[in-house]
């Protein structure tokens, strides 16, 4: 059961390792925003030892591990709202296999395979140029990949929302522009979720977003620790269960369009 | 001449029945473009909370030079949209050979093809935040200020134009040039901020070799340090010609490598 | 008038060597590989005449029907397009010239069929009266008045082949290649095609450049027929001529039982030519190759039953394919 989805997983490491063209200008991309940002801070600390409670070295620290893990709580929506455009879901749901499933197991693979590729090196530099700080306790370590791994799952769940949306927009286009935009800022990749003002933090907290970021990259950075360190990881739990089942709703809605307008 | 503008008027009358087609398409681009631009003056705003200059450049500031980058690159986003898919949709399938036989420029059919209307939701943005920045920056705003502005901001799209036909153009040796153009394009994010809080590397990099920094930070500063910056802003036209000159050259170059011309 | 002269054409292409190291070392050193796509061709084609340009896929037509339309430059000797180059003047050709190619499609996904037309209009500049003249015609013909205000990406594969060739005609050009017009459409679609493009050589002396594997596309409307294959001319000539020189053999198929011995009719003697072949499904088949000017099918198939217990059999019509392999064959492998 659990091997069929190990193996599509795998078969996304290898396809993803197959476009070099789209690796290079990933990594890339992805530095330089990396060096754009921490040129920025740099630029706004300028001799000032604290702002908000951050001190420069910490911020870099959150910076270049939010931006890294933003690209990553992504799925396939791409390849769900392609599935349903061409019409290929009919074939797909007949298939031995929970559709939801297998494009999270793909998408895991692929995410796996390039953060070993992109993230690792650009992080081992980063850390290396600007002296990234090591998580600030054992435990925070600990939690960190834990909660980097749900976040992705949660990540793909979303995603996975979006791209059923497909059923009912004909160019997906600007919902996922939408979407990357809605992620980046209030996930805390642009700016740490504490700096906004109160207001808005306290929107925030009932969005699933902080969930996807801010919360690791929170606990390794130590702005989350103690006791709602764990109420923040509890949280991010609650929100892959409530998302997987609004996904499923919304899921069935939207098949009982197909059988009826016979997609 | 006059031939082009009615023949582009038929298009562009045909884009925007398209558009009406898909009417919600429409507004879900709208908007995300307008709340990305939205998110990215927010985190300017908040960081300007925490500190009065940025290196010298006060929040008003470098509102404006956003604004030139919001406006600049509204307009190649608007009319030149069609060469991101330029490589996938025409060299690869063979619609290039299509536009060959018809009795009109072939760039001028793929720029004809297509009108990205979530690039009127950046226009917006962007002349409203002009609107808004202009009068706070201590510059008096007569008819001839007025034209070089206009001026400027032209040239920069001319910048943005000039480099993406060139990375484009590379479809025509590499089948699909979009990881090249994207890596490239992502580059004008640094012109969004003033050119001295990066590096020096950086900085002639954005100046000499990508010349973005002509799409905003130079223009701008034409305006808001004259007694620095004059001389940036004369040339920035004509960067912005010899952008173009040297994107329409490798266009050339490449039609004539895939009909087998020359060589 | 088409007029080619002694054209060649190579493709340069750069060798690929697989793997990282490869991708890294192609930076440095590339492997330019030269490949003839065609040469020596010559022919020149009249105004008004239906020609049929046939091939094996790979043989260089594709090449041609570019080199003609000025999508391809040749490398050497010179096309002219009733006195136009069209590789160097390739927009003035452009207006004198229309094209069907295969999938690719001229009509505007998301609109009704009349707005492509509508487009296509001021593309080519045509004048309003002889437009609408035309207009009229392609759509009485190809009986596309139904269609006119059904977006493209509603129509079926026949409707909008027959609204993609109406975009070809449009202009009222000198000259249109077709490739493939009629690929996966049925029989009353094709036979509409076929009348519809006959219609307009007739009324307007377009003359047509047809590529298709379908030999009754080319036998209903062409009168000459250029063979292509290996990137040269192998035949150009009349069809009957074709079918007399290359295409005279015919073939019946008998399905037997693997178990079944055949036993060859005396009376064939070496005149036919017979072939064994054993599958899974259908069991034994023998395909007995014969000249129709000597035999009738039936003849050859009361001699099979007089000494074999046959399944089933099939006659098959002789088609491109054959009659390429066929000059092929004569021609010693190219």
């Amino acid at each position: 059961m659990v091997k069929k989805y190990l193996m599509l997983a795998k078969s996304s490491i290898h396809l993803d390792i197959a476009y070099p063209a789209w690796y290079w200008s990933h990594l890339i991309v992805t530095f330089s925003k990396l060096v754009l940002m921490v040129s920025f801070w740099s630029a706004v600390f300028d001799g000032k030892q604290l702002i908000n409670g951050w001190d420069l070295s910490s911020l870099i620290t959150y910076t270049v591990l939010s931006m890294l893990l933003n690209e990553y709580v992504n799925g396939a929506s791409w390849e769900l709202s392609n599935l349903i455009r061409t019409g290929q879901i009919s074939v797909e749901l007949l298939r031995p296999y929970d559709l939801h499933f297998r494009l999270m197991a793909q998408d895991v693979g692929a995410t796996i395979s390039n953060m070993m590729r992109t993230a690792v090196p650009l992080v081992l530099f980063m850390a290396f140029v600007y002296h990234l700080q090591f998580p600030v306790t054992i435990l925070a370590g600990i939690l960190f990949l834990w909660t980097v791994m749900v976040a992705i799952v949660l990540g793909n769940l979303i995603d996975l929302i979006i791209g059923t949306m497909a059923f009912w927009l004909e160019n997906m286009w600007g919902l996922r522009v939408f979407k990357a935009a809605l992620f980046l800022f209030f996930n805390g990749a642009l700016i740490p979720l504490n700096m906004f003002p109160d207001w808005l933090q306290y929107l925030c907290m009932w969005t699933p977003f902080p969930s996807l970021v801010y919360t690791p990259v929170g606990i390794f950075t130590g702005r989350i620790v103690g006791e709602p360190m764990w109420i923040a990881c509890f949280i991010q739990l609650l929100w892959v269960v409530v998302i997987f089942i609004v996904l499923r709703l919304v899921w069935r809605v939207a098949l009982r369009k197909v059988t009826v307008f016979g997609g | 001449m006059l031939r082009y503008i009615k023949l582009y008027w038929h298009f562009f009358k045909l884009r925007v029945q398209i558009m009406m087609e898909y009417r919600l398409d429409f507004i879900i681009g709208i908007l995300s473009v307008l709340f990305i631009q939205g998110a990215g003056l927010f985190f300017v705003n908040i960081v300007f909370k925490q500190i009065q200059t940025i290196r010298g450049w006060s929040f008003d500031e470098v509102v404006f030079i956003y604004a030139v980058a919001c406006c600049g690159r509204a307009i190649h986003h608007i009319f030149f949209d069609s060469l991101w898919v330029f490589g996938r949709d025409y060299i690869r399938n063979g619609g290039f050979d299509r536009m060959l036989v018809r009795p009109a420029p072939a760039f001028f059919q793929l720029i004809a093809e297509r009108v990205q209307q979530d690039g009127v939701g950046q226009l917006l943005i962007g002349i409203w935040l002009l609107s808004y920045a202009a009068p706070t920056i201590g510059v008096e705003w007569t008819f001839v200020s007025m034209t070089v502005l206009i001026i400027l901001i032209l040239s920069s799209s001319m910048v943005f134009i000039g480099i993406h036909v060139f990375t484009c153009s590379l479809s025509f040796w590499m089948t699909d040039s979009m990881p090249v153009q994207w890596s490239v394009h992502e580059m004008s994010d640094f012109a969004r901020y003033p050119l001295v809080i990066y590096n020096r590397v950086i900085q002639s990099l954005m100046t000499w070799i990508i010349p973005y920094g002509f799409t905003a930070f130079y223009p701008a500063a034409y305006f808001l340090r004259p007694e620095t910056y004059l001389k940036m802003g004369w040339i920035t036209p004509i960067i912005g010609f010899g952008c173009c000159l040297i994107g329409a050259y490798v266009w050339r170059k490449g039609v004539r490598n895939f009909t087998g011309t020359g060589s | 008038m088409i007029d080619v002269r002694n054209v060649r054409k190579v493709y340069e292409r750069i060798e690929k060597t697989p793997g990282l190291w490869g991708a890294v070392k192609s930076l440095f050193v590339q492997r330019r590989k030269t490949f003839v796509a065609v040469e020596h061709l010559n022919f020149q084609i009249q105004q008004g005449e239906m020609v049929a340009y046939i091939g094996a896929n790979g043989a260089g037509k594709s090449t041609t029907i570019k080199l003609l339309c000025g999508i391809l430059t040749p490398t050497e000797g010179e096309v002219l397009i009733n006195g136009i180059d069209p590789s160097q003047k390739r927009i003035q050709n452009a207006k004198q010239i229309g094209a069907v190619f295969g999938q690719r499609t001229q009509l505007l996904w998301d609109l009704p069929v009349r707005e492509s037309f509508e487009l296509l209009k001021h593309i080519y500049e045509v004048e309003a009266s002889s437009f609408g003249e035309m207009y009229d015609l392609c759509v009485h013909v190809l009986q596309l008045e139904a269609l006119l205000n059904v977006p493209v990406r509603q129509l079926s594969l026949g409707q909008k082949m027959r609204c993609e060739l109406a975009a070809a005609f449009l202009h009222s050009p000198s000259i249109v290649y077709l490739d493939e017009p009629t690929i996966g459409l049925d029989v009353s679609v094709k036979a509409r095609i076929r009348t519809f493009i006959r219609e307009m050589n007739r009324v307007h002396r377009t003359t047509v450049i047809l590529t298709s594997h379908d030999m009754q596309d080319i036998e209903e409307l062409c009168q000459r027929v250029i063979l292509i294959d290996q990137g040269k001319i192998m035949y150009d000539g009349s069809i009957d001529q074709l079918k007399k020189e290359y295409g005279q053999e015919r073939i019946v198929e008998f399905h037997m039982e693997s178990s079944v011995e055949w036993r060859q009719p005396e009376r064939f003697g070496s005149f036919v030519t017979v072939k064994h072949a054993d599958s899974e499904d259908v069991g034994h088949t023998v395909s007995v190759g014969f000249d129709p000017t000597i035999w009738s099918a039936s003849e050859i198939i009361s001699e099979v039953l007089k000494t074999n217990k046959v399944n089933d059999l099939k006659v098959l019509e002789g088609s491109i394919e054959t009659i390429v392999r066929a000059i092929y064959e004569r021609n010693g492998g190219g």
